[in-house]
């Protein structure tokens, strides 16, 4: 287990290093969660966040000794939960439009209400990578080397999809106003 | 609104939203089951195909049962005062640094710069960090329970002026726990950091050192609507924190720290007027030790002295500053871990 020597007296420092240095499961488990369940949400809706977050959470819970060894268990359970939710909430349309397709008449599975204008809406309609870059950057506040590492991917890469996904989402979010107030 | 300014908001909504009040301990439960289960069906299936007996694994993660600790006598050395009926024992995270008569029976120390010790308004009960552990003792009887974990050893504590009401903020978390049931309701969970709590005599405010998106800053928090009523940030590489509230509830004292320097640099007060906040006020800054560590403050209960320890240092006590209008001493004491101040409680 790896121990950050502490510069400075500042518990706010402490916290820092207990980031990636956590001492046991249970306490990465309990600092991670909320976090966690807000990403998955913004990526497959808020019914089910739970359960996606709790998925990436086994996986992580099966593979704990090695993670840590390896540092920063916190960007393994993220890459896992954006991926995991991206895939359900494709599944879910897909289902729900097989759905609409059978029996035009009955009304399709639940698609989470729209929270917020339909932001998180926009966002899931973005490119895969795309929408997994908003949702870090955005629930997490992280640097662009930070989700470059989380996703496995280039800086250059990250800078790209986040500009892209901003001007998408500029737009969208811009028409979707302009309707409202018409 | 720009986009960026919509997604914030709207990531603040969800958050509340979705992670408002989640169950770890279930989550954790399930976790287990599951993860068991895999691990008892692939040894079922390795030993069906060798034709060998079924070992079963069974990985037990709970924490150790918490045994009652012993309590602790002040020993020597520590400055034995007369008690004048309004203050108790003054005590660190550490032990106590000066023990009136009675002086309490605390729980063992842990050698923790961030031991946390905190009497309640009556100095009837304890509330403490052990290790991971959040617990009460009643300082009479000697029962002692836990009330919860604490995610990290960050956890900071403060009583309501009730008693009732233990609130704990952990990590990024502010809960309010119901000291005898258990049960919790979430307070806050909009900021990255939460530490070093106070709760106003009034009831009303809970003071915090709180790192946001605008920075680090000692923000007080209306309890019943949960806003902010009142923030200051102590200005570059400085934090503003250990907030400790006079007895009366009119004047907040706290510390200023330079991060830089990893040392306390002034105590500052302001007071507070019903909805009305002066310009916190710094302290006698020549006057300052500029001990190095974390600092930590504790009103007296009698509201004549301020005590500020850093963790690692001790130094002179400052005679009779007037804090905003009233004769207080300032008194630079030695310890590590947070400050505490018992009042006592009526014979």
């Amino acid at each position: 287990m790896r121990v950050v020597p502490r510069t400075s007296s500042d518990p706010a420092a402490a916290a820092v290093d207990l980031a990636w240095a956590p001492l046991r499961f249970e306490d990465f488990y309990r600092h991670e969660r909320p976090l966690l369940v807000t990403l998955a949400a913004t990526l497959c809706g808020p019914a089910g966040a739970d359960d996606v977050a709790q998925e990436a959470m086994l996986v992580t819970y099966r593979r704990w000794s090695e993670l840590v060894d390896r540092g920063h268990p916190e960007a393994f359970v993220r890459r896992v939960c954006v991926n995991l939710a991206i895939s359900t909430y494709r599944r879910r349309s897909r289902e729900a439009r097989a759905v609409l397709r059978l029996a035009a008449a009955r009304p399709a599975p639940s698609e989470p209400p729209p929270e917020h204008g339909g932001v998180w809406r926009a966002v899931r309609e973005l490119p895969r990578r795309q929408a997994q870059v908003v949702a870090l950057h955005y629930v997490y506040d992280l640097r662009v080397a930070d989700i470059a590492s989380t996703l496995g991917v280039t800086e250059g890469t990250v800078k790209t999809l986040l500009h892209r996904a901003r001007a998408a989402l500029a737009e969208r979010l811009d028409r979707e106003d302009e309707e409202v107030s018409s | 609104m720009t986009v960026d300014e919509k997604l914030r908001t709207a990531v603040a909504e969800l958050r509340t939203t979705v992670a408002g009040d989640l169950d770890h301990e279930a989550g954790l439960a399930d976790l287990r089951r599951r993860r068991l289960r895999r691990t008892r069906r692939t040894w079922v299936v390795a030993a069906a195909g060798a034709a060998a007996a079924v070992l079963v694994t069974a990985v037990v993660l709970a924490d150790p049962p918490a045994s009652e600790p012993a309590p602790v006598y002040p020993g020597p050395g520590v400055e034995h005062v007369q008690s004048d009926q309004r203050n108790g024992s003054l005590v660190a995270g550490d032990g106590v640094l000066r023990a009136a008569d009675p002086a309490p029976e605390l729980p063992p120390s842990m050698s923790d710069d961030y031991a946390r010790r905190t009497f309640s308004t009556d100095g009837r009960l304890l509330a403490y960090t052990h290790g991971r552990q959040i617990r009460v003792r009643d300082l009479s009887s000697g029962a002692d329970h836990p009330v919860t974990r604490c995610g990290s050893n960050l956890c900071s504590l403060a009583w309501s002026p009730d008693g009732a009401t233990l609130a704990v903020a952990d990590y990024n978390t502010l809960r309010a726990y119901d000291v005898r049931t258990g049960k919790s309701s979430l307070l806050l969970r909009d900021l990255r950091f939460i530490h070093d709590l106070a709760w106003s005599p009034d009831g009303h405010t809970i003071a915090f050192r709180g790192t946001g998106v605008e920075g680090d800053a000692l923000r007080l928090l209306d309890v019943a609507s949960g806003t902010f009523v009142w923030m200051y940030s102590a200005g570059p590489n400085r934090v503003a924190t250990g907030p400790s509230w006079a007895p009366d509830g009119r004047t907040l004292a706290f510390a200023e720290f330079a991060v830089d320097d990893d040392r306390l640099v002034d105590v500052t007060a302001m007071t507070v007027e019903p909805e009305e906040y002066a310009d916190p006020v710094p302290l006698a800054p020549s006057q300052c030790p500029c001990v190095a560590g974390w600092p930590s403050l504790a009103w007296s209960p009698d509201g004549r002295s301020v005590a500020v320890n850093s963790a690692f240092g001790s130094g002179e006590p400052v005679d009779s500053l007037d804090v905003l209008g009233r004769q207080v001493t300032v008194d630079y004491v030695g310890g590590a871990g947070t400050l505490a101040w018992q009042p006592l409680p009526p014979r």
